[in-house]
């Protein structure tokens, strides 16, 4: 009876492990594979074997540096800014006062919008000539020159770092919020009694309760930054030059820009490893944070 | 007095962080009301002098500044989201009710695995997704992209169902397999139904997931007539001159459905789009 269970039990998840499997895993071994060889995925024809030739390109390009340092500033100043502009919402929101209900529905716009629209949104909105974020800053005086936002080479990569924060906030946000209104409010009545500070109930009851979920939250959105694509390759496209481009736009231009398919391949290795690793972090603080519920 | 200038923080709070909010989205509406004429003129002019819909008209009938087979790519859109959402909702719901309530060694090895299947997604495996699709005769088709966004959103899925199934109670499974129907007649007949609302979040998340999906239908539709919205809404963004009437009338539609939902039905979805981030 059980041994027929356990069987049927396998049957009912080998469609979905199968796709997993299939289209997943087998990528990732198979972009592995395809590091040793110069494709001809876009010609046809054979792929050549070539040893560690991609990766003795790869060390020599001049590019890839800089675009690692852009992936790192975009994921650490992104993933920082929005936990706390997520915390302080959260804390924010869990005020009283009207319109709450209804602020707590809006929020999740940025959240649920196509990544192509925030993408657009944001183009438009910071444009240099017309953009209205520069024409509002002009009219209350704070500026006198329009900023380029999205076309210096300075600032730009900060610029699409801010519309990543701005789509993502809220998510944390409403995470935390959630995870908040599980605290039991005897903890906070006992510190009441006892004299506490705000900043002391903060600090000693608040944070501690909502350390897992501001953990977990940060290797979430680790994985998100190093994985999105759409919002840099509509607002700069990755420039101006190179200075907005992460490992995630550099990969799609060398592959189908530039043609190097072999030399993306292998950059993708070097990306994905990366994933691996905070994915691996992500599951143990996960499996910790369950200690046995399932 | 110091009460009063606390709760007008409050507020400024609440206006300030509602700007910030919704501004950007409804900046993009204003201007997809304008007329060409009005859209470059400075100041900004809010609401729109001469409001029209023609935009809309437009786009929905292909008629856009900047041509291209809008309803096309609508269709092949609902065409692909539509078969990610039915091929995720059945599948994640037999693997799902399987993990939650069938004993089988390697459950929660197997759980866990699904769940890192979750992070990969995304341009670093592009170029072997590519040449796989390729392989197997799914490149540049619509039932290809929809099996592929399937696999993306099958991890998620899969520990939505998890956790639907997992909150009914078994008693009622239990008692009806007592009395001799089989595992998969319970399946179908008790907790298909007593699920059905996680099941249909299930199919929500999943054809939002499609709906909005870039880089893999950017690579794997290299055909106009096989394009979806993404695709489209993007290539507007990328001319030189942008008409931004119609990128914005564009993007507000391709978002409408979506925003519709979120107030319809926001706890669903709420819970749809945390699904697997921390719980199931």
């Amino acid at each position: 009876m059980s041994s027929r269970e356990g069987a049927l039990g396998y049957a009912f998840v080998s469609p979905t492990v199968f796709l997993i499997v299939a289209l997943i895993l087998y990528s990732i071994l198979r972009g592995i594979q395809l590091s040793f060889y110069d494709i001809h995925l876009l010609r046809g024809g054979e792929d050549i074997f070539v040893g560690f030739q991609n990766y003795i390109r790869m060390a020599n390009d001049p590019v890839l540096p800089n675009v690692i340092l852009n992936t790192f500033i975009w994921i650490a100043f992104g993933v920082s800014l929005t936990v706390l502009l997520g915390l302080a919402t959260a804390l924010f929101l869990d005020l009283k006062f009207r319109a709450r209900t209804f602020l707590r529905v809006v929020i999740l716009i940025p959240w649920v919008l196509p990544d192509v629209d925030v993408g657009a949104i944001w183009k438009w909105l910071l444009d240099t000539q017309v953009g209205i974020l520069n024409q509002f800053l002009i009219t209350i005086g704070i500026i006198k020159n329009p900023i380029e936002w999205l076309s210096s080479p300075d600032l730009a990569l900060f610029s699409v770092t801010g519309v990543m924060i701005w789509r993502l906030f809220p998510f944390i946000g409403l995470l935390t919020l959630a995870a908040m209104q599980t605290i039991p409010t005897e903890l906070y009545e006992a510190a009441n009694v006892d004299g506490a500070s705000r900043y002391g109930k903060f600090r000693h009851i608040t944070l501690p309760h909502l350390a897992f979920t501001l953990i977990l939250g940060s290797l979430i959105l680790t994985i998100w930054f190093m994985n999105n694509f759409a919002i840099i390759w509509i607002t700069t496209g990755g420039g101006p030059g190179h200075a907005t481009d992460t490992l995630a736009t550099y990969i799609y231009k060398v592959a189908f820009q530039f043609l190097r398919m072999s030399d993306a391949a292998t950059i993708s290795v070097v990306t994905f490893s990366i994933i691996g690793i905070f994915s691996l972090v992500y599951l143990f603080v996960l499996r910790k944070y369950w200690a046995g519920e399932i | 007095m110091i009460k009063i200038l606390k709760i007008f923080g409050k507020y400024l709070i609440v206006i300030i962080l509602f700007l910030i909010i919704f501004f950007p989205y409804f900046w993009l509406f204003n201007t997809s009301l304008k007329e060409f004429a009005e859209v470059y003129v400075l100041p900004p002019t809010i609401p729109p002098k001469k409001p029209t819909l023609e935009n809309y008209y437009n786009v929905l009938t292909g008629n856009t500044a900047f041509a291209a087979p809008w309803p096309t790519f609508f269709r092949n859109s609902i065409i692909v989201a539509s078969i990610t959402a039915v091929l995720t909702s059945i599948l994640a719901s037999f693997a799902g009710y399987a993990l939650s309530r069938i004993r089988m060694p390697g459950r929660r090895t197997l759980l866990f695995a699904i769940l890192l299947a979750w992070m990969f997604p995304g341009p670093s495996i592009l170029i072997p997704v590519l040449d796989t699709m390729k392989k197997i005769g799914l490149y540049n088709s619509l039932i290809g992209l929809g099996i592929l966004h399937t696999t993306f959103a099958l991890p998620v899925a899969t520990w939505l169902a998890f956790g639907t199934f997992r909150s009914i109670p078994k008693e009622l499974e239990e008692a009806a397999m007592i009395e001799g129907a089989s595992r998969m007649k319970v399946f179908l007949r008790i907790a298909i139904p007593l699920g059905r609302i996680g099941i249909t979040s299930i199919a929500l998340l999943a054809f939002l997931l499609s709906w909005t999906e870039f880089v893999f239908a950017l690579v794997l539709m290299p055909d106009v007539p096989n394009k979806t919205l993404p695709l489209g809404l993007v290539s507007f963004t990328r001319d030189y001159t942008i008409y931004w009437m119609d990128t914005g009338s564009a993007s507000i539609l391709f978002s409408l459905p979506i925003v519709l939902i979120l107030i319809l039905a926001e706890k669903q979805f709420v819970k749809g789009m945390s699904a697997g981030a921390l719980k199931a």
